[in-house]
């Protein structure tokens, strides 16, 4: 009987922490879009100076919630992440507007990508 | 390397803490969905064991859930009947009163060849010899024989035995049990003296010793390599 409540807990804790990081994910990964979107913007105006400041804070919310999403999602996805903000870092020291817009645009790619695999839907669980 | 290393140990240690709560069978007693979680939760334990780019909770969760799952389907099972019926299934007859059950062979996909191996393999070779066979929910089959085809018993020639006791290990591997010496009524002095009849003067020199169900003592030396 023991054996069977500490099963039916352990359940329960799963459950309620699949949700809560479920919302977690989508709550993060849609405030980091919201930074890169503010950075897209500048980019697009060709404001590299104003620009730097914006990467810096979307370096900034990365690595608050790297930390969480290293222990729950794979890395595949987190190290794409890792190399798009470096490459953006270098291609706006050159200031190639054409590959730092395209970097950009995949980086939100894959971040709304994770938001989707993370989601409860039904092409996620068939 | 390290890492592997680590994952590894941990999940080692996770998946014989999940086991020993899921209990005690051997694979051949175990009921098919018990025997599904079994190579499930080893496929799930060697894949981030292998890659350390998937978290270890990814192999860690679905572990510890199949394991609840299965103590509860386990629970429910011995707590109501038709769920039991339904997870595990109900023992079929295939012979009954000696005569074969052709439509139980059929819905089992039971040939007769395979009724007849695992006949002889209970050491029934003859079909004549079978009053019920039954195929249990593990997939083993039970035999009761006919009358006059059975085993000798003890009561039918009216002897008498004294019923036996479970042997008792008193020595492994040169470790003294004592718990187990103490509850057979013996004492270290008792033991020192059987040992001095075998001519054994320390304990560690011992490999095994035990007490038999009626109560005698044995021993086996250490081999010296």
């Amino acid at each position: 009987m023991r054996v069977v409540m500490i099963t039916t807990i352990i359940l329960i804790l799963f459950f309620g922490g699949a949700l809560y990081f479920s919302h977690y994910v989508g709550v993060q990964t849609e405030g980091l879009i919201a930074s890169i979107n503010e950075l897209d913007e500048v980019i697009m105006a060709k404001d590299w100076e104003t620009g730097k400041e914006k990467l810096e804070k979307v370096k900034d919310d990365w690595n608050e919630i790297k930390g969480v999403f290293e222990t729950l999602l794979e890395h595949y996805d987190l190290d794409s992440i890792e190399v798009s903000l470096a490459k953006i870092e270098k291609y706006m020291e050159v200031q190639d507007h054409s590959l730092t817009v395209g970097e950009i645009t995949h980086l939100k790619f894959v971040i709304s990508l994770i938001q989707k695999k993370e989601s409860f839907s039904l092409s996620n669980l068939l | 390397m390290l890492i592997l290393f680590i994952r590894a140990f941990i999940l080692y240690f996770i998946v014989v803490v999940v086991m020993r709560m899921m209990g005690k069978r051997q694979i051949a007693q175990m009921q098919p969905f018990e025997l599904v979680i079994t190579l499930m939760i080893a496929e799930l334990a060697a894949t981030p064991m292998e890659n350390t780019s998937i978290p270890l909770i990814n192999g860690v969760v679905p572990i510890l859930t199949l394991l609840s799952v299965q103590v509860i389907i386990s629970y429910l099972s011995i707590k109501s009947e038709s769920v039991s019926n339904i997870i595990c299934g109900k023992p079929s007859i295939l012979i009954n009163k000696g005569q074969i059950d052709q439509s139980e062979l059929r819905r089992l996909r039971i040939n007769m060849n395979d009724l007849l191996e695992q006949l002889r393999l209970k050491d029934y070779p003859n079909l004549s010899d079978v009053e019920y066979a039954i195929m249990e929910t593990n997939g083993d089959i039970s035999i009761m024989p006919k009358v006059g085809k059975t085993q000798v018993l003890l009561e039918d020639l009216k002897i008498d035995k004294q019923q036996e006791q479970l042997p008792v290990t008193l020595i492994l591997d040169g470790q003294l049990l004592t718990k187990n010496l103490h509850n057979a009524g013996f004492n270290e002095d008792w033991l020192t003296q059987q040992l001095r009849k075998n001519n054994v003067s320390k304990i560690n020199e011992v490999f095994f010793a035990f007490l038999t169900s009626n109560r005698e003592f044995h021993l086996q030396k250490k081999q010296i390599s």
